[in-house]
């Protein structure tokens, strides 16, 4: 009897909490229940930015026209990056007679209402011979200023004040230290002959720096970014001349019997890959000291082996060699001298270049009589084809590896393009006459 | 305690009735709570995307108190398929037929067309070949993550598409609930950019916001619930926001003065 | 009796409103603002002065704006042999010719030849000097075979950098696949 009673009266109050327990569960979950919405996938990628024409802040007039120069040089740099889409000033609303450059003076509905979600305004002085100016980067959405600076220097050097300007602007939005005070070498045939010219990213500020007449090819910059290796016939035979650039001195470091061509400078600096043939008559690699002094033979087999290029860490060289009866990209251990072929579709594969980050190797690859801009990882696999139109050699790397500089046919004649290193955004960045080949883009310059 | 002692005593004598009745007290309130879940998190998720599914149009507004309407009765064949949830232009075409079955098919057939219309338009701002490597690389995706656009948890999919929500979704305007969190997702989406090389290839950044929106549609409250880490993404999601202030009023059944909502974004996608 | 099932539906009731009450859905506390981009004041600005421009270059004043480059092809009384794409092997054709220019030669042992290889202008010009290199070795090893002696020989590669025809196409390419046998002093 006594465990029916117990059951009796203890279950009823256990089952009633249960239920009560339950009950509260129910009503708990129901009472907390939050709704989360997911999204995977941004609707654009470039970054809309308006850039309002700058104002000028002294009281000398700007007969030159310094404030649409100053945009024009910065529209196209921010074009060329990639990043940003760059929206049309005819639809700027903003009443300039009311809003300042500074945030407390700007409505941004004003630039919210065309699209924009970042802002840039500035302003500049002349005075003389010298040019202030000031650019000021805004977040439209969140109303708020970001960063400014203010530049000093010559009316002249105006191009180099946009280009940093715009290196902060890309700083502050991305966290990347840009390219646009970098510069390009490249050949061109402009003078009638083949000369060494320099330039700026956006193609502007061309300069000779050669004056051989005669045949001038591959130019190579130090990684210092102050001298300058290129391959010339001056004399009749193709040489290796090292340059100082900003002094002009010119010295011969490789005048073999044969040909010395194809220079490659070691991350350190210290060392030069290079072409000879005076060896065995046959084109193989060698490494030599800056006095042109040789310090190693690369390669001693029967094919042709040209066009270095060192990983970053100065370990490994790629490197073009026809010794399977074609020539393909081939991969040298600098030490042991071992030697790993990494190119094995298509029957031509050359000018290997090692992006400075490491990652990949950008080439050139012959397919169907013509040639195109790939990349492949450094073992040779993950090939990626970039370019499609018209005939596309001589890649080259920017310094922070995002962008890749090349010649292409596409137009009428050889002109130099811009893309970033997936292929996307291919611009065109030299025009007028003469045939441009055989870009090197130099090493980073600039704080930012 | 005592009145458990003196009231029930007396009702529950005869032992053969009581144990009837509190086995069936018992098993009753089990399945209740059993039905009702206990879940080891306290959210309910709608991870979805919206069942006709193309990135451009927004649902015009005039459409939701016509819609409100009609869901007395509606059928509640609504649900998404994941992988509809990419813009494919080839996949609006199934949405349509399917979408044609039901009663306000007219409406939604015109706003198919106008989403049509703007894809068409999409492509040829953005480019073929642009729009066929981001289709390969989206088709890659789907190859390898199946259902990695995300899709409604509580629904069952069929290869029909549509199915039928689970049980304790079926309050009173749980469709138009359904239909306003498409529009708004279409919306903050619509207004979200960001450029892919700013997260650096990670796959796993999450950053979440939680918003409290009015009945009229405005956004009353947005921080942070969660930040990715990731500096740019955070601000991007923010402006995101931002952007898609004032949403549509809120669907007519809603009762109480806020919807609470926290969007999440996870930029596991980008090529 | 019915007293008591009353009290069981109160406190259940109650019970469950306490329990919702204290369930409310709490936002999760709100963490601060978007983080503050560097820098922070609106007022700052950071004065920087432009560094020198960097020495220039050498600058040529005048540039001569010439487009094509204009071949200067030595006139020579050797005739030149060309090569198939890639390829730097005499042809039978070729062997032909170069027996015609060892009898030139040996009647005019002063003269001194050069022998130039050329390329047609695809591929890279790196590769390209390396082969018109084999090329010119190719015409100078089968001239000596044919009794020419080495002083009388030179070699130089052009690579792609001296086509005979700017063409672009294979009956211009075909041209430029060549040695060229320029009288020298």
């Amino acid at each position: 009897m006594k465990p029916k009673r117990i059951m009796n009266k203890r279950l009823p109050k256990v089952l009633l909490l249960i239920g009560i327990v339950l009950i509260l569960f129910e009503t708990l979950e129901i009472a907390s229940a939050k709704i989360y919405i997911d999204i995977h996938t941004p609707s654009t990628r470039k970054l809309p930015i308006a850039i309002d024409p700058f104002k000028n802040l002294g009281t000398i007039p700007d007969k030159e026209n310094i404030s649409s120069q100053l945009i024009g040089v910065m529209t196209h740099d921010l074009e060329i990056s990639g990043f940003f889409q760059i929206i049309d000033p005819k639809s700027f609303i903003e009443n300039p007679q009311t809003a300042g450059i500074t945030s407390d003076k700007i409505n941004w509905t004003d630039w919210s209402t065309i699209g924009a979600e970042a802002l840039v305004k500035g302003g500049f002085s002349l005075d003389g011979k010298n040019l202030m100016m000031e650019g000021r980067l805004f977040d439209v959405i969140q109303g708020k200023f970001l960063a400014g600076k203010r530049y000093f220097g010559k009316v002249e050097d105006f191009r180099l004040m946009a280009h940093k300007l715009v290196n902060e602007i890309i700083y502050q939005l991305t966290g990347e230290k840009s390219i646009f005070e970098t510069k390009i070498a490249f050949v061109s045939t402009l003078s009638g002959n083949k000369e060494i010219y320099l330039m700026d990213v956006d193609g502007e500020n061309r300069q000779r720096i050669t004056s051989h007449r005669s045949i001038c090819l591959s130019p190579v910059w130090s990684p210092d970014g102050k001298r300058m290796l290129f391959t010339s016939y001056k004399r009749g035979n193709p040489d290796i001349y090292l340059k100082d650039i900003f002094y002009g001195n010119e010295n011969i470091i490789s005048k073999e019997k044969g040909l010395n061509i194809s220079p490659a400078f070691s991350p350190d600096g210290k060392k030069i890959a290079l072409t000879l043939s005076v060896e065995d008559g046959n084109s193989e690699l060698f490494l030599i000291n800056l006095n042109g002094n040789k310090l190693d033979r690369l390669t001693t087999d029967w094919g042709t082996d040209v066009s270095p290029s060192f990983s970053p860490d100065g370990k490994r060289i790629a490197f073009v060699s026809d010794r399977s009866g074609s020539p393909q990209i081939y991969s040298l251990n600098v030490e042991d001298k071992s030697v790993k072929r990494l190119t094995f579709e298509g029957n031509y594969n050359a000018s290997p270049e090692w992006s400075p980050r490491g990652d990949k190797i950008a080439f050139s690859r012959m397919m169907g009589n013509k040639f195109d801009i790939y990349v492949m990882d450094p073992d040779g696999s993950n090939c990626q084809k970039l370019t499609s139109i018209g005939n596309n050699e001589d890649p080259s790397w920017s310094p922070n590896g995002r962008y890749l500089i090349f010649s292409s046919d596409r137009e009428r004649g050889k002109k130099l393009y811009i893309m970033q290193a997936n292929g996307a955004n291919q611009i065109r960045v030299t025009s007028g006459k003469g045939e441009d080949t055989s870009p090197a883009w130099s090493p980073m310059i600039g704080e930012r | 305690m005592s009145f458990f002692n003196d009231g029930f005593l007396p009702f529950f004598s005869e032992p053969r009735f009581s144990k009837m009745i509190f086995y069936s007290l018992f098993i009753h309130l089990f399945l209740f709570g059993a039905i009702i879940g206990i879940p080891p998190s306290f959210q309910r998720n709608i991870d979805f995307v919206p069942f006709y599914t193309v990135d451009l149009v927004n649902l015009p507004s005039t459409m939701l108190p016509q819609l409100s309407a009609k869901t007395e009765g509606a059928n509640t064949k609504i649900g998404a398929e994941p992988s509809k949830s990419l813009a494919l232009p080839k996949e609006t075409k199934g949405a349509k037929k399917s979408l044609q079955e039901m009663d306000y098919g007219r409406e939604l057939a015109a706003t198919i067309a106008k989403i049509k219309e703007n894809v068409a338009k999409e492509r040829a701002r953005a480019g073929e070949e642009e729009i066929a490597r981001t289709i390969a690389q989206i088709r890659e995706k789907i190859a390898v993550k199946g259902e990695g656009g995300g899709g409604l948890t509580n629904t069952k999919v069929t290869p029909s598409g549509f199915t039928t929500p689970a049980p304790y979704a079926l309050t009173p305007g749980s469709y138009q609930m359904n239909l306003y969190l498409t529009v708004i997702w279409e919306k903050i989406r619509n207004s979200w950019i960001l450029a892919p090389n700013l997260i650096q290839g990670k796959k796993d950044l999450e950053s979440i916001i939680a918003i409290k929106i009015r009945k009229n549609g405005e956004i009353v409250d947005m921080n942070f619930e969660k930040r990715s880490g990731n500096h740019y993404l955070d601000e991007s999601v923010m402006r995101a926001i931002k952007k898609a202030n004032p949403f549509p009023p809120l669907p007519v059944g809603f009762r109480e003065e806020y919807l609470e909502i926290g969007i999440r974004f996870l930029p596991s996608d980008l090529g | 009796m019915k007293r008591q099932w009353i009290y069981v539906v109160v406190v259940l009731a109650v019970l469950s409103l306490v329990m919702a009450c204290i369930c409310r859905p709490k936002a999760v506390k709100p963490t601060e603002e978007a983080a503050k981009l560097i820098p922070p004041a609106e007022k700052k600005m950071e004065e920087e002065v432009i560094a020198a421009k960097e020495p220039a270059a050498v600058k040529e004043a005048e540039v001569k704006e010439e487009v094509s480059m204009k071949p200067v092809e030595e006139v020579s009384p050797l005739e030149d042999i060309h090569f198939a794409f890639d390829d730097y092997s005499l042809t039978d054709e070729a062997k032909a010719i170069l027996e015609k220019n060892a009898t030139w030669m040996k009647n005019n042992p002063n003269a001194k030849v050069r022998i130039e290889g050329n390329c047609d202008e695809r591929g890279t010009n790196e590769y390209n000097m390396a082969l018109g290199e084999r090329r010119a070795n190719s015409g100078k090893k089968y001239l000596i075979k044919l009794g020419i002696m080495e002083p009388q020989l030179s070699t130089i590669s052009y690579g792609e950098e001296k086509p005979l025809d700017p063409g672009h196409n294979e009956e211009a390419w075909a041209k430029n696949r060549r040695d060229h046998f320029p009288i020298v002093k």
